[in-house]
């Protein structure tokens, strides 16, 4: 297959994954760096979100508590149990698995705000019982001394070869979720976003496939929030919270709805844009609401719309040079 | 045996009774029509035959199996499809995607070999670009596959609706009104379209208000008002029913 061939949506997520490559050399501040790796894990939790939120439609508001058990699954794994550490990459994707399965079964009947309010307090559960089972979880204290991970002679414990098997394992997720929606998955999962009742009466069965939306989230969650304990090296509840839940929402939307390239520049880029804004101290807050604010308004379809915009805006001014030339 | 088997079905919504005491029979191969006023319980019939509502009493038989507990996804898979009376296509999936989705209940493949795309699974698709192709053909949408569904013409919208309940490959297909807010050209051909959906062996259930429709394509015509069967018989016969004349069609007699 040539490159030729490729959709722009395609060709769009080969070119993010060769930037992303690209880019972590070309950042000289160490800080910058790690705040780039992070934008990596949020990428993974917000394609995992697209297949309920972007694809299914389904406001699920409790992606802290997904990433949050994904990390302690992890992290609980390999210090308590010591357990090697992609057993406890496994641990996590069938405990968060397992948690989206448990959250599915209940909310099968609940539909639009119904569903966000229950999975915001399902969050809120998760989120106290990390920070109050202290035997288990450790409470307040969190859990310290988290490996970063070997494959056979490869280590991973720097943080640039740490970043390129981050980029690697996005680079795999993203694939996976684009087979996904490609396949008659990513169909019937756009049929329920548009219509249950439709969906419904063409043999599709709405509940097994949000449940699958969901397990499919918690799989990516899983993985997410492991490598997020695992980048951090330290974890504790404080993190895991309804202000992420809605800040991993805000990164698909402004990313654009339903488009994964979207869901990856949406990660990155808001994950950057609180540090470029500091410099605006108290202020930076409020310029950085009404930057989110204006994307909405003015581009409903995100980044993923502005550049689909920009695309076709460059290759109609190439065509016109490339015109008058030929005429002169 | 009938194919459909509709006994006693009651259906009450609060204290409306929409449908009352309700028995009819759709044998196999026939085109048979259910007409009535407006309010008669036409749709609200096609719902619990469909299971969107429960029937609060009375029983239906598919194929002499008991389906009234079913929902209506598993009733698509045992051979029902339908069509709505307000245009139900999925707006943000394209023409062809529309119909693609109907096959999901006919095919197997699972999440990690579609993740994978393994040759069952490569095999698999091509025969449901099959099928999606077939349906399209059927109804003449063929050349408009790419389209966005929303952007049809309000006409070839219906016809897309058809295609979307063929590809789920029925016995049975319950129209909801389909020739509603057709032009009268738009309405012949569908009369012709169903007889060859009939003509393919798929029993036909319609439910319209275009009396020449009715008259021209059905075989067996039942006639509802106020949820209550006042009539069954030929569309020529009924047409001669008094009660028939008196409760639908006017009291000076049938107007086209």
């Amino acid at each position: 297959m040539g490159i030729r061939s490729l959709s722009m949506k395609d060709k769009t997520l080969i070119g993010i994954i060769l930037v992303l490559a690209a880019l972590y050399p070309l950042i000289t501040n160490s800080y910058m760096k790690f705040v780039l790796m992070t934008g990596i894990v949020n990428a993974l939790l917000v394609v995992g979100l697209h297949f309920i939120f972007g694809l299914t439609g389904q406001l699920h508001m409790a992606m802290a508590a997904f990433w949050g058990v994904g990390s302690y699954a992890f992290a609980l794994a390999v210090t308590r149990l010591s357990w090697p550490y992609w057993l406890g990459v496994f641990a996590a994707i069938v405990a968060v698995g397992l948690l989206g399965l448990l959250l599915g079964f209940p909310t099968l009947r609940l539909k639009g705000f119904y569903l966000a309010i229950t999975t915001i307090g399902f969050g809120e559960i998760v989120r106290l019982i990390l920070l109050n089972w202290a035997p288990v979880t450790g409470g307040v204290f969190g859990v310290a001394g988290l490996p970063r991970p070997t494959i056979g002679p490869l280590q991973f414990g720097k943080n640039q070869p740490f970043y390129y098997l981050l980029l690697a394992i996005l680079a795999l997720l993203t694939l996976a979720a684009r087979m996904i929606e490609h396949s008659k998955y990513g169909a019937a999962f756009r049929a329920v976003h548009d219509d249950e009742l439709a969906a419904e009466a063409v043999g599709l069965d709405p509940t097994r496939l949000k449940i699958l939306a969901f397990v499919l989230c918690g799989v990516y969650a899983g993985i997410g929030g492991a490598m997020y304990a695992s980048l951090m090296q330290y974890i504790s509840p404080e993190v895991y919270t309804l202000e992420r839940s809605q800040m991993l929402a805000m990164m698909l939307v402004i990313g654009g709805m339903g488009s994964l390239p979207g869901a990856i520049m949406g990660s990155v880029l808001l994950t950057f844009l609180p540090e470029v804004l500091r410099f605006l101290q108290q202020w930076y807050l409020a310029v950085y609401g009404a930057i989110v604010i204006v994307i909405i308004v003015y581009r409903p379809t995100g980044l993923w719309g502005i550049w689909v915009r920009a695309t076709e805006w460059i290759a109609t001014l190439l065509k016109r040079r490339g015109d008058t030339r030929g005429a002169a | 045996m009938a194919l459909l088997e509709v006994s006693n079905v009651t259906m009450q919504f609060g204290g409306l009774t929409a449908i009352d005491n309700l028995s009819t029979r759709v044998e196999k191969g026939e085109i048979h029509a259910v007409i009535g006023p407006n309010g008669a319980g036409k749709t609200t019939l096609i719902n619990v035959l469909t299971g969107v509502y429960p029937a609060t009493s009375g029983s239906v038989s598919f194929e002499g199996v008991r389906i009234d507990g079913l929902r209506p996804y598993e009733r698509v898979k045992l051979g029902m499809a339908r069509t709505f009376q307000n245009l139900r296509v999925f707006p943000s999936l394209s023409v062809r995607e529309n119909v693609t989705v109907s096959q999901f209940c006919r095919t197997t493949s699972g999440v990690v070999a579609n993740t994978l795309r393994t040759r069952a699974v490569v095999r698999e698709e091509a025969r449901v670009r099959d099928r999606v192709d077939e349906a399209l053909n059927f109804v003449g949408l063929a050349d408009k596959a790419g389209w966005p569904s929303k952007s049809l013409p309000y006409g070839q919208q219906r016809l897309l609706e058809i295609a979307r309940a063929m590809a789920t490959e029925p016995k049975l297909l319950l129209l909801d009104e389909p020739g509603a807010g057709m032009t009268l050209q738009e309405t012949q051909g569908l009369g012709v379209l169903i007889k060859r959906i009939r003509d393919r062996g798929i029993t036909v259930l319609l439910i319209d208000h275009k009396m020449r429709l009715i008259m021209t394509v059905s075989d067996v015509v039942t006639v509802v008002n106020f949820g209550k069967k006042i009539a069954e018989d030929t569309p020529a016969a009924v047409q001669k029913d008094p009660e028939v004349v008196r409760a639908y069609l006017g009291a000076r007699g049938l107007r086209t």
